[in-house]
């Protein structure tokens, strides 16, 4: 028999080390799901079944507002910031050599950066110039924070066409105009969807930049829930958490089912 | 389909393009070229990998920016248009079709920028379709079509455009032997039926000289010779159009008196416009020369090497002097030719050319 080669996927802890993450990894998943469906006064104690805290949180007006509130900005968002991230991509395109991996780095360079020194310094720069903290300034902090993650997937879409495309665009007779509104939007839409999808749950998700630069009528959904924890562990932030996992996971579902069945009846039609 | 816009020269002047490579050098792209390409040539821009040609071809085009120099299309001065206002259209040799529209849909993209009425678009389509005979795939997606067909589809999009000069870019480069034959022929029938300016460039030289009514022979940025794939064949101008264009042997020493002697071979009774010269340069195509009897005898050679072609046999022979010389003789002699043999050299005096 051949002797295989060597290599790090054969050392006698990588498997049970793989399971044990894995086992990790989706643990607090199943406890929150399941604990949101506990009857007890305590978040953390098991007394029954009983779906009495989901109806709870649908009378608690100040999460509602602050969902509404988190919506009312990621929604923004994803568009503003996937709509710049395009112009930058795109832009980026034209540049050449040097001037166009310095520019990359640049707008990569958050990415990397500890998101506290983005948050202290929007605070800072904000209370500098005299910007109140309302709703179009903790927008603006968002936008900033996701342009660099909605900039990727449009890059490198567009690092994937033929660069002849345009060209053979323009030699057909098309305005720039026209090239941006008949090739490379509908060309983008795919990188254009995830774009925005990943800046609209990064803006719902983000924490630590909200915490910095939101004032009293805008707490966003993260904060009120930390608001919640300082009180004590209530069991309706089990079920926030159920729902913030369940709600996207469904609508991935249909997102997945549905591309699924348009592919099938394409490649039928083809046939 | 047949040519409504008015027929139009194009002229090239004195074009000049330089850039700087990833080292800093600088890099003459086009150095000078003058060319003159009257409306319905199928002309064939020649040369090897960097030597100028598609970035004349891209010029023309609109893509690149051009240093110095200008370029005319029926006497209107056109290298200052954006490529969208130029009555030109490229082919290029990675089709560039629009993936998310069909092929009908590729080709009316192009009228549509145009005001050209819905009912003309549609027909103009159809027209071209039928043309590079694509008409039952038009609302296939480009990615469901072969290379062959996405050719096709690429070459309708600009022909619908009725351009006054049909730009190509190594278009058949992608395709297989047999394909890139077969395409060949539809080019020289779509050419004649359309009868637009074709500027086709290629490294490939049997494929410049199977479709050019004139062939460019460009290196290094300069245009090398223009002329008939007859003349550049027989008559090449110089060492690097011989070389480039065919096999060929290059013979170095004197001439005076009509009789060349170097490398180890004396040839006699060369033709009258062959120059004298006490350093000649004489360019002599394999099948020039012969191993049979009958032709002006050259001298003695030595068999180093002989391949059997089926329709002939081509030998690499060696001079006393140990110059190579390549010969295609009749196949007929293959029995009586061993390698190390020495053997008498014959050659036709009419078809020797002589480069400065």
């Amino acid at each position: 028999m051949r002797q295989k080669s060597w290599s790090v996927s054969h050392l006698p802890v990588i498997k049970p080390l793989g399971i044990a993450s894995l086992v990790f990894l989706y643990l607090p998943l199943f406890t929150v799901l399941i604990f949101s469906f506990n009857k007890s006064e305590d978040a953390t104690t098991w007394g029954g079944f009983s779906t009495r805290w989901y109806s709870t949180i649908l009378e608690n007006t100040d999460l509602i507002r602050s969902a509404k509130v988190s919506l009312s900005i990621a929604i923004p968002c994803a568009l503003i910031a996937a709509l710049i991230a395009t112009g930058l991509a795109v832009g980026m395109g034209r540049a050449t050599g040097k001037v166009q991996n310095f520019l990359r780095a640049l707008v990569n360079a958050p990415l990397v950066l500890p998101e506290i020194v983005t948050s202290v310094g929007t605070l800072a720069l904000f209370s500098l110039v005299g910007v109140p903290l309302r709703y179009s300034s903790l927008l603006f902090a968002h936008v900033v924070m996701c342009v660099p993650f909605a900039f990727l997937p449009i890059r490198s879409r567009l690092r994937d066409f033929d660069e002849n495309i345009f060209e053979a665009a323009r030699d057909l007779g098309a305005s720039s105009t026209r090239v941006m509104m008949k090739i490379t939007v509908p060309l983008l839409v795919p990188a254009l969807l995830s774009s925005g999808l990943l800046s609209f749950i990064i803006s719902m998700d983000d924490f630590l930049t909200s915490l910095f630069v939101s004032g009293p009528e805008t707490t966003t959904l993260p904060i009120y829930i930390f608001g919640l924890l300082k009180l004590g562990a209530s069991p309706e932030v089990n079920v926030i958490a159920a729902l913030l996992l369940i709600i996207p996971t469904l609508g991935l579902l249909v997102g997945i089912t549905w591309t699924a069945t348009r592919r099938r009846s394409n490649e039928a039609r083809n046939k | 389909m047949e040519q409504e816009q008015g027929w139009a020269d194009l002229q090239i002047n004195a074009l000049s393009k330089s850039f700087r490579d990833p080292k800093g050098a600088q890099v003459h792209a086009l150095d000078g070229v003058s060319l003159s390409i009257p409306a319905g040539e199928f002309i064939v821009l020649l040369g090897p990998s960097g030597c100028g040609k598609t970035t004349l071809l891209r010029s023309i085009a609109g893509f690149e920016k051009i240093d110095s120099g200008h370029i005319n299309l029926g006497g209107n001065r056109i290298d200052l248009l954006p490529p969208h206002k130029r009555p030109v259209n490229t082919v290029f040799q990675s089709y560039a079709l629009f993936p998310h529209m069909s092929v009908a849909q590729n080709i009316a993209f192009g009228l549509e920028n145009e005001k050209i009425d819905k009912n003309e678009v549609k027909a103009r389509v159809g027209q071209v379709l039928e043309l590079v005979k694509l008409t039952e795939l038009a609302d296939r997606k480009p990615s469901q079509m072969s290379g062959g067909q996405q050719q096709r589809a690429a070459l309708a999009r600009a022909l619908a455009k009725k351009p006054k000069v049909l730009l190509l870019d190594e278009p058949l480069a992608a395709l297989d032997l047999k394909l890139r034959k077969s395409m060949q022929f539809e080019l020289k029938r779509i050419h004649r039926a359309t009868g637009t300016t074709f500027v086709f460039v290629t490294h490939d030289q049997n494929e410049a000289m199977a479709l050019g009514d004139r062939i460019a022979v460009f290196n290094q940025g300069k245009l090398q010779q223009v002329g008939t794939p007859f003349e550049i064949y027989t008559a090449p101008a110089s060492e690097f159009v011989a070389n480039f264009i065919g096999e060929s042997t290059l013979l170095q020493g004197k001439i005076s008196g009509q009789i060349f002697e170097g490398d180890g071979l004396r040839i006699t009774n060369l033709n009258q416009d062959i120059n004298a010269n006490a350093s000649a340069k004489l360019i002599v195509r394999p099948e020039a020369f012969t191993l049979m009897q009958g032709q002006t005898s050259c001298g003695k050679v030595e068999i180093k090497e002989v391949i059997f072609a089926g329709d002939s046999l081509e030998a690499l022979l060696v001079t006393q002097s140990g110059h190579e010389v390549k010969v295609k003789t009749g196949a007929s002699l293959l029995s009586q030719l061993n390698v190390g043999q020495s053997v008498e050299l014959f050659v036709d005096v009419n078809q020797i050319g002589q480069i400065a």
